[in-house]
């Protein structure tokens, strides 16, 4: 019995450490540096007058790859709910309520976290920040706030969620598709509203993150909790 | 706006639309929006194809930067091909499954999503079709591989959680090798687009295990044997549109990538041995699948092994593309016939599947003797499927192994020929042995309320494409002619 359980363990071992020589051999086979992209980066960056380089790539070279990581997001979070079978079961389970401590805590830290994660919005151009960041922080005070009950957990069964969940990928399909018009291609901002067309794209993208996070928290919450598929 | 031009952007971002569109219309009108979304699509793939056979490949330029520090899409005949067999099938099943999913069914509450799923699915395959860069193929990788989990398991019930769950960590294991790949190429390059790659590789031990990684994942995100573990539960116990899509399009996706790394990117032994081991693979698929396909008592368990035999035909190219320029064009335009024939029919045997699992209300092949009688066109259509299954002339599935035998033969390596023959042999003895129930006349209690004009006729309809491609082989090699594989090897001027 138990050598018949090590053998199968044996042979993902073998052929995990297989690859991890394989791997090492060609990362000990790189030159000591290596520059990549940066130059061409710092010049784009220069060019697109966004500052800060990582929202450049994220928002502008690479902006194709952030629609489908957005996607990705929405995707997901889709996916959860595509697994749960009554989402109005949700807030009988999370009866989330303030003690004095939690409810003081909640009352002072939830609206200084939704400034803060305007605040990582507006300086994503310049300095580090962004949508990612933005949604996170503020994806964190929905949950500070449903489990302290000042927030309704029945979240995900309702359209006008479904809508703060979708905006930010309609919005970013909205803006890829505008220079269409113009005869540019997808993504290509012109050039004289590039900081505001990003700027508004990061703001609604930030209000999706945020939902999405509460979203896969209150799904997988639910899931521990109660346990009760059909 | 120049719709030409800008097919390539548009068949990623109307198909993304349409899902981000379908989550907040609601149950009852996400149908609708699937619909038009598809009709949209399939237009845009067919002008694509349209423009590609008059002007020969071009690129597209998102955001305007160009390569290296931008993202270019690559809209070459290869890829034409598989968006509008993906356009294709895609309207089909989005029909089909307004049947099957009913959208009166309150107690189904994953089926309300399976809209929005499917065409965020649709936007990564034609993104995927598409892109010309290798980091983005993981990001589409990603979006096929949650879309293509969570579609397994929205049927719901254990042996589709459980099945979804082993494909999920296949394609996580995939997705993160991929990465690992891509990590060291650019490490070592410092590029991610794959026409500067094609110009720039130059022999390096980091480069070659990064490409390695990358092939063998997505080795594994095409279910090759001995890779194939994740793929019959996972067709087998989704719901019949679902297992449509994923056997016909989703493992082409992944196989596309490995074309274009190993026929375009990298120069010819450039992983040496690579292409011999991938063809030696394929054929141990095309023999280990069809016997297995053979054992089956269940209906899509059957078909869902006989893809993975049939995925083996595609990795007979890599071997003979060593062979000179002729044997490859030979090669490569038998391997996408084989796709697009077996797309097609595939598609028309899990959804023919489907229906035939609704009328008789269970899945075991041995107690669907009858059917011809009570429901013909369907038998028709699944019959139809066999013939291109087998590879019996006319059909789609004829002129790929034709294509693939002269290619064979051509090239002196004789015994790629003599698999094709076996696998040939053995999908007739899997196919009949499903006909040959089928098409016993014999009163049988089907759910004739279960019948619908979408769920007995779409299959057929499939069917009858896959077979009447024979006539299309001509278009087929104009368009391989015009994909950048045969271009960059000096074959097309």
């Amino acid at each position: 019995m138990g050598d018949r359980r090590r053998f199968p363990a044996l042979l993902p071992l073998l052929a995990s450490g297989g690859v991890l020589a394989f791997v090492g051999r060609a990362v000990l086979a790189l030159p000591p540096t290596a520059s990549g992209l940066a130059v061409e980066m710092r010049d784009g960056a220069k060019a697109s007058g966004i500052k800060n380089v990582v929202t450049a790539v994220l928002l502008d070279f690479r902006g194709y790859d952030t629609l489908l990581e957005i996607a990705v997001l929405m995707l997901a979070t889709v996916a959860v709910l595509s697994l749960r079978e009554d989402p109005a079961a949700l807030s009988r389970r999370i009866a989330g309520r303030a003690g004095p401590v939690l409810g003081a805590l909640t009352r002072t830290l939830a609206p200084l976290m939704i400034l803060v994660a305007g605040h990582l919005v507006w300086v994503g151009s310049s300095e580090p920040g962004g949508a990612f960041q933005g949604g996170a922080v503020l994806g964190a005070a929905g949950i500070l706030m449903v489990l302290s009950g000042y927030a309704q957990p029945a979240w995900a069964g309702r359209r006008m969620v479904r809508w703060v969940l979708t905006v930010g990928l309609l919005a970013f399909i909205g803006v890829a598709l505008y220079p269409m018009l113009g005869g540019g291609s997808l993504l290509q901002y012109p050039d004289e509203s590039r900081k505001n067309l990003i700027l508004f794209i990061e703001i609604l993208l930030t209000l999706s993150i945020g939902a999405s996070i509460l979203s896969l928290f209150l799904a997988s919450a639910s899931a521990t909790a109660g346990g009760e598929r059909p | 706006m120049n719709v030409l031009a800008q097919s390539p952007g548009l068949l990623v971002a109307v198909p993304l639309a349409g899902a981000a569109i379908s989550f907040v219309a609601g149950r009852r009108r996400a149908p609708h929006v699937a619909i038009t979304t598809a009709l949209v699509v399939l237009t845009l793939a067919v002008a694509l194809a349209v423009h590609v056979l008059d002007g020969g490949p071009f690129r597209y330029q998102v955001g305007g930067w160009g390569a290296p520090l931008g993202i270019d899409l690559v809209a070459d005949g290869a890829a034409a091909l598989f968006l509008v067999l993906t356009a294709i099938v895609g309207l089909v099943v989005t029909l089909y499954a307004t049947a099957y999913f009913r959208t009166d069914d309150e107690t189904a509450y994953g089926h309300g999503l399976f809209w929005t799923l499917w065409l965020f699915m649709w936007t990564s395959l034609n993104a995927l079709f598409l892109t010309g860069d290798v980091f983005n193929v993981y990001v589409c990788l990603e979006l096929v591989g949650i879309s293509a989990v969570t579609l397994v398991t929205i049927g719901g019930g254990a042996e589709a959680l459980r099945a979804g769950a082993r494909y999920l960590f296949a394609s996580m294991l995939g997705a993160m090798t991929y990465l690992l790949g891509v990590a060291l190429l650019y490490a070592a390059t410092g590029q991610l687009d794959m026409d500067v790659l094609r110009t720039t590789l130059v022999a390096d031990t980091t480069a070659a295990t990064g490409l390695a990684l990358m092939i063998a994942a997505l080795v594994l995100k095409t279910a090759l044997v001995p890779a194939h573990f994740w793929l019959p539960a996972a067709h087998g116990s989704a719901p019949s549109p679902v297992s449509a899509v994923l056997s016909s399009l989703v493992v082409k996706g992944s196989y596309f990538v490995i074309l274009r790394l190993m026929l375009d990117v990298m120069p010819a032994g450039y992983l040496p041995g690579v292409d011999i081991v991938l063809g030696v693979l394929g054929s141990a698929a095309i023999v280990w699948g069809s016997v297995q396909a053979l054992l089956q008592t269940r209906i899509k368990q059957l078909v869902a092994y006989s893809t993975v035999a049939q995925i083996g035909y595609l990795f007979l190219v890599f071997p003979l593309a060593r062979h000179g320029a002729d044997v490859l064009t030979l090669a490569l335009t038998g391997v996408l016939v084989h796709a697009l024939s077996h797309g097609l029919a595939k598609g028309s045997l899990f959804l023919g599947a489907g229906s035939l699992m609704t009328r008789f209300g269970h899945d075991r092949i041995a107690d669907m003797a009858g059917a011809a009688r009570s429901a013909p066109a369907l038998t028709f259509g699944v019959a139809l499927a066999g013939v291109t299954m087998m590879g019996l002339p006319p059909s789609g599935g004829f002129g790929a192994k034709w294509l693939l035998v002269s290619a064979a033969l051509a090239s002196g390596e004789w015994w790629w020929a003599v698999v094709l023959v076996i696998g040939g042999l053995l999908a007739a003895a899997y196919m009949f042995r499903l006909l040959s129930v089928l098409l016993v006349d014999a009163p049988t209690e089907l759910h004739a309320s279960k019948g619908d004009i979408r769920t007995e006729w779409l299959p057929l309809a499939l069917a009858l494409g896959a077979v009447l491609l024979v006539l299309a082989i001509p278009l087929v090699s104009d368009l391989a002619a015009a994909s950048n594989v045969l271009i960059h090897a000096g074959v097309t001027p």
